[in-house]
């Protein structure tokens, strides 16, 4: 749980969340960026690596190969090509 | 005679696989690969495939062989089967082959390694090599791949 303008919301891991094979270098202290969403009156915190950016996307589905991800709702194709995967805040709040 | 089908080779392992021509959309090298979180660790990710996202899975680790590592010749096929469009990753594609449909053999009741329902066939080619038909739509089953997703939950 943190402070975040007077009012306490979750703190989420999302390397933890998402099983992300290479562990974070859990120094003490140092700054950690977070991401935070809010679903109607839900606030949550995302813990992220690095943010990137801001931009407007197309939403393009994963294929039919993928059955049920969780917290994925699909994906979308930047500017220099990489895939960049799209989270569904729907999964992650509850 | 039966009927002439043209096959793409790979191989997996040191073991030669075929797949029909018509299920296959391309062939590529390596390409950088997103990985999804939460799937099966035989799904490796999903790659931008000309604009369309394509989600990879490696045939090793589909089928249990032990994983290694993307070497030069290492090669993702891109197959279509109904409506799923997916690349494989396999250790080389070599060649594309004419085979007489007559040549293909059932897959033999008792088979170690890969499930005999894997496969559509074994092929004979020339006096001792063998080809080893892939039946796709098994390969890329759905409800197996929940079954395994649930398994490692």
């Amino acid at each position: 749980m943190i402070d975040y303008r007077n009012t306490v919301i979750p703190i989420i891991s999302l390397r933890t969340l998402f099983d992300c094979p290479s562990p974070a270098e859990d120094d003490e202290g140092s700054e950690q960026e977070i991401v935070v969403i809010r679903k109607s009156d839900k606030m949550v915190a995302l813990v992220v690596d690095e943010f990137i950016g801001q931009q407007e996307t197309v939403l393009k589905t994963l294929g039919k190969y993928f059955t049920k991800l969780f917290a994925i709702s699909g994906a979308t194709i930047l500017g220099d090509g990489q895939v960049a995967l799209i989270i569904d805040p729907n999964a992650i709040i509850k | 005679m039966g009927e002439e089908i043209k096959v793409i080779v790979f191989t997996l392992c040191e073991e030669e696989y075929a797949v029909e021509v018509e299920k296959v959309r391309t062939i590529e090298r390596i390409l950088p690969m997103t990985r999804v979180p939460k799937t099966p660790s035989f799904v490796k990710g999903v790659i931008n495939l000309r604009g369309n996202i394509v989600p990879i899975i490696d045939l090793r680790g589909r089928f249990g062989l032990p994983e290694s590592l993307y070497a030069n010749n290492t090669r993702i096929i891109i197959v279509a089967v109904k409506d799923i469009e997916v690349g494989l990753i396999v250790d080389s594609a070599s060649d594309v082959i004419d085979l007489d449909s007559e040549t293909i053999d059932n897959p033999p009741e008792v088979v170690g390694g890969i499930k005999a329902k894997y496969l559509r066939g074994i092929a004979k080619i020339g006096a001792d090599r063998l080809l080893v038909m892939l039946n796709l739509e098994e390969v890329l089953n759905k409800s197996e791949i929940i079954q395994l997703e649930n398994m490692e939950e």
